[in-house]
Formats: structure tokens, C-alpha cells, sequence
């Protein structure tokens, strides 16, 4: 015979003041927080009224924790992430341990569902106030495929995803990508592995090939690289440590590119060392409500081998603040630079675009800076800024479902793209990237999609416009990840 | 081309006169330059300067990858980029230089017959002989001379000289010099007085045969062996290149 102790509470409204525990009949109740199972052995004594007893405080001994259901998955691996259950004094601890154990196993990548059941201790040693804690896990599968096809920018591709989770047994994670194009094949193999007991510590290896055709400075580029990475946290950033080398292949898309694009043809080997560090304490990454993102990254190449010798460094910083009227006022700036080492000129693979619906919104993609008869050879300095307010829907439409993916906003954009000539000091370069500034302002739509993507549908007014810069001006679509 | 785009092409040439910072590429002399490359881009030296154009040389690395059609040399004139011995003699017909005006429609006929002697005899000699190594750093130097040993391989299978031992490929050559040889008799050039593009084909590869540093000098032996060959060089490097050989 034994009691077990079950939740009458709905899962997601879990209070942490007052459990009641009384029995009931069975009825398996599995909520996204905790599944707790129900034995109806007390049913029959408990016809009349339901006990219930409340256990605030009680004090308990977690006195085993098991892991059922692992079929490939090493136990070691798991240790870590479940010792701290261990630690819990009382019944509420232990749930909020438990709790968080179960948070720390889905973030491995590796488990499909993870449930938890909290029992009395049974068998000999069992003491009166024991508990017993048990995650029962179903692995994901070893392998999983994906097939879809994308079409986009004149060319119709198909795209084969395949992922091995957990290929050996401590959260390691192969993935492989395959995309067949009329115009041209990518593909790339990536291996991630974890550091058991420390999963915000890992390293990735991959091996791609990947193709882009660019029309706004009529080139096309080939990239066949492999690269290490190791990620760590350190206090409250996350830095990245990456060597990458890329046998990088231009060539031209048209007969009638112009001759600069022309001579930068042929190819290249970058071998680069690079240090990336990520500060993010904003509440999301579209569409954040408080907190500020920065995000510094330098990358030094020749030093290892290859042809490209240079030393590049750009960032990135981002805050936001909500003002009244649940309206966000975000302030966003970006900059980069891009120093060749040696007498050999920097490739056109390695320099900084800009301009577009995702950076400075009124001019074509990357349209802006040094070009030659219509071609854009891209810059090695540039800095961007913009200044957002983000206000729900006019007459807030849809809200409380679909209305509130959408936000419209005010912008104002403003950035410059140029060469420097580095003998001269900086004075003279500062005083070159503020000369001729572009800028722009407007308003319009943004949609949210999922916690990933942007789409935004503006009326843009483009000023500063200089000679041989295109706009567009007027209605602006844009889509993608990162925007200014 | 396509006959529009050629006419297209033409306009647009003979809208301009030759200026003076005409280039033509090609790729480095030192490691990089295939012996029928050299060939080429000499042929077409001699070829503008026997019309008086000045052109400027440089040498890139990535000059075959530079050239719209993937062969080297090519020049680079105003607006536009012309690769080949072929195109470039119609590019400067279309401006209003030409060698070969002067000649009837059946010297014409013998010219090109000729020219396409020597291009199948002697360019594929040279090419039989791959010497290409690479001005980038490793790996992607042994990477691309692999690639460019296996084009070469491929190309001497297409037209069937992969079968072909060294011995018999001296032979062919011999012959297409004899053939030379005969219809240059005592003439200074090979048509009448005035030199053609034939003159800076032929110049352009037995030039190059005889003055590279093979491993054997058995193909520069046999080319010796004609003297009427061995003078017409002679003359051509005097006349033309006289300038630069300081």
C-alpha cells in the first residue's frame, strides 16, 4: 500500500503557496509542466469526502531520482542535469527542482517528452518522509528527414534536411543539408557536440558548400569551407572562439559586368581566426519589449595560412525601452571596419554592403557606396543607426490573438559606406564617414513570425541620396532576421 | 557569338577610335602561364603590333578567370573585353584595322586553313607537355593544378591525342612544320610582302616552342630543323618586338 501525492491544480497555474493532496479517480492527468500519474487503490476508502492535507513545508528526503525510458542516450551525460533534485528539503523544492530538471533535459536536444512522477520511497530502506522522483523520457528518433522545395529569386530549388539527434550517446547532434537548385547546389554536413554536464559549453565542426548569386554587383560566389567552433559562457555574455577556411570562388553573373568585378574573379583561400562575444538581456529577439543586445565580433585572416590577410571588426548594439501606451522605443546602431594587412587589396567576398529593407530602408538591397556603371563593390567601413517606435495597430484589431503579431512602426535610418584610405588617421576617417551621410525615415507595418522572422511592409522617404546610390523609394517589402 | 550579337558588337566598336590605355591580360610569366597560353597571348601581341596598336601587358593570377569565354589572353579596349586571337582580329576589323584585307577570297580560304593547322598540330603539342603550377597558397595550389591537369586530360581525349605517345606527337609536329616551311619558301611573310594574322599565329607558337625552358628540347630540335622557320622568327622579333627586348 502507499500513498502517492497528486496535484489538483491545472498545470500551467501552478502555485507555489498551498499543494492539496487528495486522491481521486483515475484520471491521468498530463500537463505540459508536470504529468503526474493516479492510482486508484485509495478510491474505495475515500468515497465520502476527500482528504486533503496541506503539505506546505513538509519536510522530505529525495531519496532516489531514476531516469526510465533511455535507450541510447550514456547515463552520464544525465547525472549532471538531474543531481540538483537531490538537493531539495521540502515538497515544494523538490517540484521546482524537479521542475527545472526537466527544462535542463529538453534543452539537450535529445528527448522528445519528458515526464515526471513523484512517489513516496518504497522498498526497505525506505524512509517515512523518502521521496522518489522519476523522469520517464521518450528519446527522439535516431533519425529524422526533411524534404521541401523553395523557390525565390529566379531560381526553384529543393532542399533534403537530415538530423541524427544524440548520435552517440551524450547529445551530440549531426545534422546534413542538401539543396539541388536550377542554378545551383549547396550542401553542408555540421556536428555539434556538448560538454557533458555544461551544454552551454560546445563545440561545432562543419564542412559546407555553399553558393550565392549577388545581382546588385553582378557576382557570383562559391564558398567551400570548413570550420571549428567553440562556444562558452562567461559571466553574463557568450563568447565564441571559430577558425574558419574558405576556398572562395568569384565569378561574374553577366557578360556585361563591369571591369572592377571583373579583375576581383577567381579564387581565394581565407584562412581566419575569429572571437565573437553576445550580451542579450532583451525578453525576445523580434520585437523585444525592454533590454539591449551587443554584439561584438573581429576576425583576423592571413595569420594561419591562405591568401586573404586582413582584420575586420564590426558590431552591433541594440536597446529598447517601453514607454506609455504600450509603445517600445527602440535605438539600434552598427558599425564596422575592415583593415587589410599587407599591400594586397581587400576581396570583394570580405567588404561591407548596405542599404535595403533589413538596414537602411528607402534604397535598393545593398545599392549604396562605391559602385562602378551600376555594379557595387561594397565598402570597408560603414556605420548604420536607426531609431524605431513601435505602436500597436491603430483601434488595436484582432487583439489578444492575430492582431498582436503585427506592430506598426516609425523609423528613422541613417548610415554612410565607404573606402578609407588607411594611411591617413583617423581624424580624416572620421571626418570621411560623415560626409555624405544617407538617411531615411518613414512608417509602416511589422509583422512577427514566430520568434525568428520579420516581415515589414513600409512607406519610405530616402534623403542624402548620393551619386550612383539607388533607392526605392515609396513602398518597401522587406523579410528577414536581423533588421536595423 | 550569335550573328546579332556580333553585329551588336560591332557597332559598338566601330563607334570608338583605339585608345591609348588599351590592356591585355594574361597570366603570370614566372609559375602560372601553360605553354599554349604563352603561345596565344604572344600571338596576339605580334598580331597588334604588326597594326600599330599600343597595348599595355599585365599579368594577373586570375586572368583566365577574368576573361568572359575562360581563355587567355584578352584585351580590355574603352568599354568592352575581347578574348582570342579569333574575336579579337573581328574587333579590330571593326574599328578599321586589318592585316588581312589585301588578300583575295582564296588566300583568305588558305589563311584560314592554315591557321587551323597550326592551332590543332601545334597547340596540342604544347599542351601535351602540362606545366602548371600555382601562384596560391596551399592547399588551393595543388587543388587547382590537379583541376587543371585533368581539363588538359580531358581535352587531349576529346580530340583524341590522349592515345598519342610522345614520339608521335614530335612526328605531327614535324609535319605541320614541313607544311609551313613549304609555303613559306623565301618569302619574308606569308602572304606577299605584308604581314597577316597567320604570320603572328605561326610566330606566337614557334616563338614560344623555341624559347621555353622545356624538359626536353626535342620539340624546339625539330623546329630548328626548318631554317626558313627559324629566320621568319627571327625577322618577326626583330621587326615588332625590337622595343621591348631591352
Amino acid at each position: 500500500m502507499f500513498r502517492q501525492f497528486l496535484l489538483g491544480q491545472r498545470p500551467a497555474e501552478l502555485s507555489m503557496g498551498t499543494v492539496h493532496a487528495r486522491s481521486l479517480d483515475p484520471l491521468p492527468m498530463h500537463g505540459p509542466e508536470l504529468g503526474v500519474q493516479a492510482d486508484d487503490i485509495d478510491a474505495p476508502e475515500m468515497d465520502q469526502e476527500p482528504k486533503q492535507e496541506v503539505l506546505e513545508n513538509k519536510d522530505v528526503v529525495v531519496q532516489q531520482v531514476h531516469i526510465d525510458g533511455l535507450g541510447r542516450t550514456k547515463e552520464d551525460l544525465l547525472t549532471y542535469e538531474i543531481s540538483d533534485v537531490f538537493q531539495a528539503k521540502n515538497l515544494i523544492d523538490v517540484m521546482r527542482k524537479s521542475h527545472e530538471a526537466r527544462q535542463k533535459l529538453l534543452r539537450l536536444g535529445i528527448f522528445r517528452k519528458v515526464e515526471v512522477v513523484i512517489d513516496t520511497s518504497r522498498g526497505e530502506d525506505a524512509l517515512p518522509n523518502g521521496l522518489d522522483v522519476t523522469f520517464e523520457v521518450t528519446e527522439l528518433r535516431r533519425m529524422t528527414g526533411s524534404y521541401n522545395t523553395m523557390v525565390g529569386n529566379n531560381e526553384g530549388s529543393m532542399v533534403l534536411g537530415l538530423k541524427l539527434p544524440n548520435v552517440l550517446g551524450r547529445a551530440e547532434k549531426l545534422t546534413f543539408q542538401f539543396s539541388y537548385g536550377t542554378k545551383e547546389t549547396s550542401y553542408g554536413l555540421s556536428f555539434f557536440k556538448p560538454q557533458p554536464g555544461n551544454f552551454e559549453r560546445n563545440i561545432t565542426l562543419n564542412v559546407y558548400k555553399v553558393t550565392g548569386q549577388f545581382p546588385w554587383s553582378s557576382l557570383r560566389e562559391t564558398d567551400r569551407g570548413i570550420s571549428a567552433e567553440l562556444s562558452f559562457p562567461v559571466w553574463k555574455t557568450s563568447q565564441t572562439l571559430k577558425w574558419e577556411g574558405v576556398w572562395r570562388e568569384l565569378g561574374c553573373l553577366a557578360r556585361t559586368a563591369s571591369f572592377p568585378i571583373r579583375e576581383e574573379s577567381g579564387h581565394s583561400l581565407k584562412s581566419s581566426l575569429s572571437h565573437g562575444m553576445v550580451i542579450d538581456t532583451r525578453n525576445s529577439s523580434i520585437l523585444p519589449r525592454k533590454g539591449g543586445l551587443l554584439k561584438i565580433h573581429q576576425e583576423l585572416a592571413g595569420y594561419t595560412g591562405g591568401d586573404a590577410s586582413f582584420l575586420k571588426e564590426d558590431f552591433e548594439i541594440q536597446l529598447n525601452k517601453t514607454l506609455f501606451w504600450d509603445s517600445v522605443l527602440s535605438a539600434s546602431l552598427w558599425g564596422g571596419l575592415l583593415l587589410p594587412i599587407g599591400d594586397k587589396p581587400t576581396s570583394i567576398a570580405d567588404r561591407f554592403y548596405l542599404g535595403g529593407p533589413t538596414s537602411i530602408r528607402g534604397f535598393s538591397m545593398y545599392s549604396m557606396g562605391p559602385q562602378s556603371e551600376g555594379d557595387y563593390l561594397g565598402g570597408e567601413a560603414y556605420w548604420a543607426g536607426g531609431l524605431h517606435l513601435y505602436t500597436p495597430l491603430p483601434f488595436r484589431p484582432g487583439m489578444g490573438g492575430f492582431g498582436d503579431l503585427f506592430r506598426t512602426h516609425f523609423f528613422l535610418n541613417a548610415g554612410n559606406l565607404c573606402n578609407l584610405n588607411y594611411g591617413e588617421g583617423p581624424q580624416a576617417h572620421l571626418k570621411k564617414l560623415a560626409e555624405c551621410i544617407r538617411w531615411s525615415y518613414g512608417l509602416g507595418i511589422v509583422l512577427r513570425l514566430g520568434n525568428i522572422a520579420r516581415l515589414e511592409l513600409n512607406y519610405c522617404i530616402p534623403m542624402g541620396v548620393q551619386s550612383g546610390d539607388r533607392i526605392c523609394d515609396g513602398v518597401q517589402f522587406g523579410a528577414g532576421i536581423r533588421f536595423l | 557569338m550569335s550573328l546579332a550579337a556580333e553585329a551588336f558588337m560591332s557597332q559598338m566598336a566601330a563607334a570608338e577610335p583605339w585608345p591609348e590605355n588599351a590592356t591585355l591580360y594574361q597570366p603570370l610569366k614566372e609559375d602560372q602561364i601553360l605553354l599554349s597560353d604563352c603561345a596565344s597571348s604572344l600571338a596576339v601581341q605580334a598580331y597588334l603590333r604588326m597594326c600599330g596598336l599600343p597595348v599595355q601587358v599585365f599579368c594577373r593570377a586570375n586572368a583566365e578567370y577574368m576573361s568572359p569565354s575562360g581563355k587567355i589572353p584578352f584585351i580590355h579596349v574603352g568599354n568592352q573585353v575581347v578574348s582570342e586571337l579569333g574575336p579579337i582580329v573581328q574587333f579590330t576589323k571593326a574599328k578599321g584595322h586589318s592585316l588581312s584585307d589585301g588578300l583575295d577570297d582564296v588566300q583568305r580560304a588558305e589563311m584560314k586553313a592554315y591557321m587551323e593547322l597550326v592551332n590543332n598540330m601545334l597547340l596540342t603539342a604544347e599542351i601535351s607537355r602540362p606545366r602548371y603550377s600555382s601562384p596560391y597558397s596551399w592547399p588551393l595550389n595543388k587543388i587547382l593544378a590537379y583541376q587543371k591537369q585533368w581539363e588538359v586530360r580531358r581535352k587531349m581525349n576529346a580530340i583524341g591525342w590522349g592515345g598519342k605517345t610522345l614520339e608521335q606527337v614530335y612526328e605531327d609536329v614535324s609535319q605541320c612544320c614541313q607544311a609551313l616551311s613549304q609555303r613559306l619558301g623565301t618569302q619574308s611573310y606569308f602572304f606577299n610582302k605584308q604581314p597577316t594574322e597567320l604570320d603572328a599565329l605561326v610566330f606566337g607558337h614557334l616563338f614560344t616552342i623555341l624559347t621555353t625552358r622545356l624538359t626536353s628540347t626535342e620539340l624546339a630540335e625539330r623546329v630548328k630543323s626548318y631554317s626558313n622557320l627559324l629566320s621568319f622568327c627571327r625577322r618577326i622579333e626583330q621587326t615588332y618586338f625590337e622595343d621591348k627586348s631591352s
